[in-house]
């Protein structure tokens, strides 16, 4: 549920049970599909991110779910009026006393407070209304591997209000942050950009960007290097005006920390200009 | 909730009312025998109907899948009927207060019955059961979360673990021991 609590749709014994286990169904994750948590890494289709978790990382994200295994009569059953607080739906698997867990993300849409539909009646189209559902898309947004310890997931954005300690892996800026560091005039901040229509990525990003503290804005040469730098990509089309980055949309702040991470490249061989998805260094 | 479940819910809680009623009969000397001498036979009748439901009552809630299971904080197990007899008890005293077989008294009835259906779907407590060999325990869980635990099993004093519980409602459950 959104307040952190959680409750039980369907009991082991009943049969929707079985239809929900057969769409709902656990991934099987081999060692290439998988691959350690990096926000700027690009997952293939068929990779999964992951995070290992110690006893104490286990015990805060995910036994929380757990105990409903073990003790469901601490738990209401769910009921109608509780369908629009719903955050997630869960299904627990026990093979040899490990419990594994799937998570399909509810996202407020998928609340369905009344619905209207055109369909075949036994004397042609009929008309039906259907009211207080929730739509369940059945797709494995997270996936907990209890002999592993690992936490598999594709998407972070989709599963961090899931596990809210989930925040130290991935720090993103705060709303205090984002403003102190659009109010540098380094940047040319229109009045009608929306600060928050920013991406998790971009709120990471500018994190990275504040954390490291490598870039000293005030420099004038260190500005000037990244305005020469952006300007010899010049198809990346970064807008600047008067040796200010200009900021309307959130795409053109993602486009300034990519220039900001140094993200654009030459390629040595084929002397292709591209944009790296990751930061990582590798040596 | 389903439907199924909800209406058994109210089944369950409208046979634990059936006691009020006996009472209220027989405080009001209504025969059911045409004879006037087999009034006590009535009143037999009257008395038997709530144990007999009280039997019926947990055949019908052994009907109910055994979904759900107890991790126990500590055997932290106590028997409650001491705390849900003299509610019941409270109840009993206001049949037998209520003036004769009239509107006043139907109406009267019709609302402790309302309000005994509508307790029932947090917590269930039916006196015949006690009679006809069942036991209520308050148990506490090791999410110190506390249930009713309807049980045969009598002095339940210590177990860590109970599977294959039955909901009653979410707040109470019936256990055999197998």
């Amino acid at each position: 549920m959104k307040d952190g609590s959680s409750a039980i749709f369907f009991g082991d014994s009943d049969s929707s049970l079985k239809t929900i286990s057969e769409m709902f169904e656990f991934p099987k994750i081999e060692d290439c599909q998988e691959r350690e948590f990096q926000i700027d890494y690009a997952l293939g289709t068929d990779e999964w991110f992951f995070i290992s978790l110690n006893e104490d990382e286990r015990k805060e994200m995910i036994d929380g779910y757990l105990l409903v295994a073990s003790s469901s009569a601490d738990y209401n059953k769910v009921t109608p009026n509780q369908y629009n607080e719903l955050l997630t739906f869960y299904l627990i698997r026990e093979k040899d006393k490990v419990r594994d867990v799937i998570f399909n993300r509810i996202f407020d849409k998928f609340y369905i407070k009344s619905k209207t539909f055109i369909g075949r009646g036994i004397s042609g189209p009929k008309i039906k209304t259907e009211t207080n559902f929730v739509e369940f898309n059945h797709s494995v947004d997270a996936f907990w591997d209890g002999v592993k310890n690992k936490l598999y997931f594709k998407k972070y954005s989709t599963i961090k209000p899931l596990f809210p300690s989930i925040d130290k892996y991935y720090r993103s800026a705060t709303k205090e942050e984002i403003e102190s560091f659009l109010e540098n005039d380094f940047f040319l901040v229109s009045a009608a950009f929306n600060k928050s229509k920013l991406g998790e990525r971009a709120l990471h990003n500018i994190a990275i960007i504040l954390d490291s503290k490598e870039i000293d804005f005030s420099d004038v040469d260190v500005r000037k290097s990244y305005i020469t730098y952006a300007n010899e990509f010049k198809a990346f089309d970064v807008s600047i005006e008067n040796g200010q980055f200009k900021v309307e949309k959130a795409r053109d702040l993602t486009k300034i920390l990519s220039v900001l991470q140094e993200r654009l490249y030459v390629a040595p061989i084929t002397k292709e200009k591209r944009v790296a998805s990751s930061t990582s260094p590798i040596g | 909730m389903t439907l199924q479940k909800s209406l058994l819910v109210h089944l369950l809680s409208l046979f634990s009312f059936t006691g009020f009623v006996a009472l209220f009969l027989i405080k009001n000397k209504v025969t059911i025998l045409p004879c006037p001498t087999s009034s006590a036979w009535s009143y037999i009748i009257y008395l038997l109907i709530p144990l007999l439901l009280a039997l019926l009552s947990i055949w019908l809630i052994k009907k109910i899948p055994t979904d759900d299971s107890l991790e126990i904080d500590g055997n932290d197990i106590v028997p409650v009927e001491g705390n849900l007899i003299p509610a019941y008890i409270g109840m009993f005293v206001i049949s037998l207060s209520l003036p004769g077989m009239s509107i006043e008294s139907f109406m009267i009835m019709l609302l402790l019955l309302a309000i005994w259906l509508n307790i029932g779907s947090v917590s269930y407590f039916n006196p015949f059961l006690s009679i006809i060999g069942y036991r209520f325990y308050a148990v506490r869980s090791v999410n110190k979360k506390s249930i009713t635990l309807i049980t045969a099993k009598k002095d339940l004093k210590q177990a860590s673990k109970l599977e294959n519980l039955i909901r009653v409602n979410n707040y109470t459950f019936f256990w055999s021991e197998k």
